[in-house]
């Protein structure tokens, strides 16, 4: 379809055992973009996320991603014998935050981010025991990377602390800045602003907006905080009951009566539980 | 202000010295006579004595002008974005290892003591394996002796089908090793935590029934001998049963048996020094991060790009080359292997060392190894009490010391410009 979409779902379709958690999902992201999922609780957001990363295999529909101009299905890097897994993913350039916060808790923030960058680095185990040219320059470069990325969450001074021992803002921060070491085109955060105060909600807020400006990434966000799903997002797709409701911009969402069924209850339903 | 010091100041030290009396108490304390014990307590209390003493010089020292001072940088270190770690501990750890070469040199009359150290050195190399596994990767490893059985049986059964010398099976058995260990990795990479370490004592105990049940191959329960060590292909035997001098010929010495040992502990230093060495920077390499991320959280590792499948694999077969190499020490040092020697007993002991000095610290499981191998050596009268007073202590470790004797040090990289 379009050529400027990063990611095209169709026909999205995931069970376990007898719940049907995802049908017909059909959405697509455009590149640098920033997207949300919106929903209410239980409406399959983060099964869309975990689809759309690898973290499960879907049970129906494909998920196209259009990276550095090759298209990948998820489905089948998943599939792929051997070497095949969620890793594939990430390496496409998809990388995510997660809902409860899964940082390296025992290592220090910088250890945090040279994990990620773990693809980009010289790997070979000869080289890091006797530290030869290469091995060094590239360490060097992936914390001069790492060093870029503290700055931007504001994290410098926590370099060396324990990533599970910072104030739960800066958590969230570290893990967006850990997801962006891996240089991915487009970066799932699943529900970034949960547990964050209003001036750190604002804060994220234009973060989010530095990510898409200044360093060429799409984003896509699940997120509850209306107001910040309404201010920073150009595109938000509604799920309810694991269907897409709507798609479209915020002024739109706003004002969709489904959306508002969605969340609220539908007059309709409300007299039938009345009449119950 | 300075009462209250003055007090607390006394309770800790009364503290370890009560402390002391229970750890060594029993130790050194009771003597086997026949089947009933003699109360010794002017052992215990003299060690006691010791160590209350030590315990009041550092106290002192910590108290000291230069001491806060020094407490200070230390603390000033902890925080923010500290110095890259300094050339004093690679200096403190080239006297360790000076003082270590020349050690058992001087005292060559007690072969007995430098056969102690010998086997403490090679729980030091095991303990040093193991900690790869479970210590950096955080996989529980229930069959770790198993790769140390291998290594050891590579040796002697090599000598004896292949003619096999010590030389070549320390290089080939880390190999035959890593290879079983990425075997034995296949159907543990999907499993976790328990089950994971059910797996791998099965694995232990599979080898253990292979090495005593294929008689015809292993001899069984009786099991095999295996060479001593060459030194350019000179043995220190009193005859050289292959040609050639003996070693004791070509430098002109009177035959001593302990000569063998000697050597065998050299080169157990320089392997030990170098695994050391490798561990050290493994910790600061993409490899090394990429276990302690794993054993942190396994679906944030995968969300990153980092096959973790790839990541067990390389620990597992890590973690087994060095007890391979471990094992052919180990049979060469006895000169004889048998299946005995690898029960899950060794297992436990193993992993308790690990425990005992702090899980993915290095300089935990050096002392912890030694601890645990040299006082019950040191300590033979008390041999049967060993088990009871292990329990003990993990017990007691469990509860001051949750993370083991020292906990594990990140590695600190310094942020240039900062």
């Amino acid at each position: 379809m379009d050529a400027q979409n990063i990611i095209e779902v169709r026909d999205l379709a995931m069970r376990f055992g007898g719940i049907q958690a995802l049908a017909n999902v059909n959405f697509s992201i455009q590149k640098d973009s920033i997207s949300g999922l919106i929903g209410p609780n239980g409406a399959g957001k983060t099964t869309v996320f975990n689809c759309v990363t690898g973290f499960y295999r879907p049970s129906g529909g494909t998920i196209e991603l259009r990276t550095d101009g090759a298209i990948r299905e998820v489905g089948r890097l998943l599939k792929t014998p051997l070497r095949g897994g969620t890793h594939m993913v990430a390496q496409a350039g998809i990388a995510r935050t997660f809902q409860n916060i899964r940082l390296f808790r025992d290592m220090t923030v910088l250890e945090n981010l040279l994990v990620a960058q773990h693809r980009l680095l010289n790997r070979n185990v000869l080289a890091g025991i006797v530290r030869s040219k290469a091995f060094r320059s590239a360490e060097r470069e992936a914390v001069e990377r790492a060093r870029k990325w503290l700055d931007i969450v504001g994290l410098t001074n926590s370099a060396s602390r324990m990533a599970g021992e910072l104030p739960y803002g800066h958590q969230r921060r570290l893990e967006i800045a850990r997801a962006m070491c891996t240089g991915p085109r487009l970066i799932c955060l699943d529900e970034p602003a949960a547990g964050l105060n209003p001036r750190e909600t604002k804060e994220l807020a234009v973060l989010i907006r530095q990510l898409r400006d200044q360093h060429a990434v799409t984003v896509l966000l699940i997120e509850h905080d209306m107001g910040l799903v309404m201010d920073i997002c150009e595109e938000i797709v509604v799920l309810s009951y694991g269907k897409v409701i709507e798609c479209g911009n915020p002024q739109k969402i706003m004002n969709s009566q489904v959306v508002i069924d969605a969340y609220l209850g539908s007059p309709a339903a409300s007299t039938e539980l009345e009449a119950a | 202000m300075t009462r209250t010091r003055i007090s607390t100041f006394t309770v800790d030290l009364a503290a370890t010295f009560a402390l002391a009396m229970v750890v060594f108490g029993p130790m050194t304390g009771l003597q086997l006579n026949g089947f009933s014990f003699i109360a010794n307590w002017q052992r215990p209390l003299v060690l006691a004595v010791v160590v209350t003493l030590g315990r009041l010089a550092f106290k002192l020292a910590w108290g000291s002008e230069w001491g806060q001072r020094w407490m200070a940088r230390k603390q000033g270190k902890a925080l923010d974005t500290p110095k890259a770690i300094g050339r004093r501990n690679q200096l403190w750890m080239v006297a360790l290892g000076f003082v270590l070469t020349i050690a058992p040199f001087a005292f060559e009359a007690n072969s007995y003591l430098t056969k102690a150290v010998i086997l403490a050195l090679i729980y030091v190399l095991l303990g040093l394996g193991l900690n790869i596994v479970v210590g950096l990767a955080g996989l529980l490893d229930l069959g770790y002796v198993a790769f140390y059985a291998v290594g050891a049986y590579f040796l002697a059964l090599g000598y004896q089908y292949w003619g096999i010398g010590f030389w070549t099976a320390l290089v080939l058995s880390p190999i035959l090793a890593a290879a079983l260990g990425g075997l034995l990795a296949f159907p543990v990479l999907r499993t976790h935590g328990d089950y994971l370490a059910i797996v791998t004592l099965g694995f232990g105990e599979i080898i253990r029934l292979i090495l005593t049940n294929w008689v015809d191959f292993t001899g069984g329960p009786n099991g095999a001998s295996a060479p001593g060590p060459t030194f350019f292909g000179m043995e220190f035997s009193r005859i050289a049963k292959y040609g050639g001098t003996p070693f004791h010929e070509a430098i002109g010495q009177p035959y001593n048996p302990n000569m063998k040992f000697l050597f065998l502990y050299v080169v157990l230093l320089v392997v030990v020094g170098l695994m050391v060495f490798v561990v050290d920077r493994l910790r600061k390499m993409p490899m090394g991060r990429a276990w302690e991320a794993l054993r942190e959280d396994e679906i944030a590792c995968r969300s990153l790009g980092i096959n973790h499948i790839a990541v067990k694999l390389s620990a597992f077969m890590m973690g087994a080359m060095t007890g391979g190499i471990a094992g052919v020490f180990f049979a060469s040092y006895q000169g004889f292997v048998n299946p005995t020697s690898f029960t899950f007993f060794e297992s436990a002991l193993i992993l308790a060392i690990l425990v005992l000095g702090g899980l993915g610290s290095i300089t935990g499981v050096i002392i912890a190894a030694f601890v645990l191998t040299l006082v019950p050596e040191l300590l033979r009268d008390f041999a049967d009490y060993r088990i009871l007073v292990f329990g003990l202590l993990m017990i007691l470790m469990m509860i001051w010391r949750p993370r083991g004797l020292i906990s594990a040090k990140r590695p600190i990289i310094e942020l240039s410009g900062s």
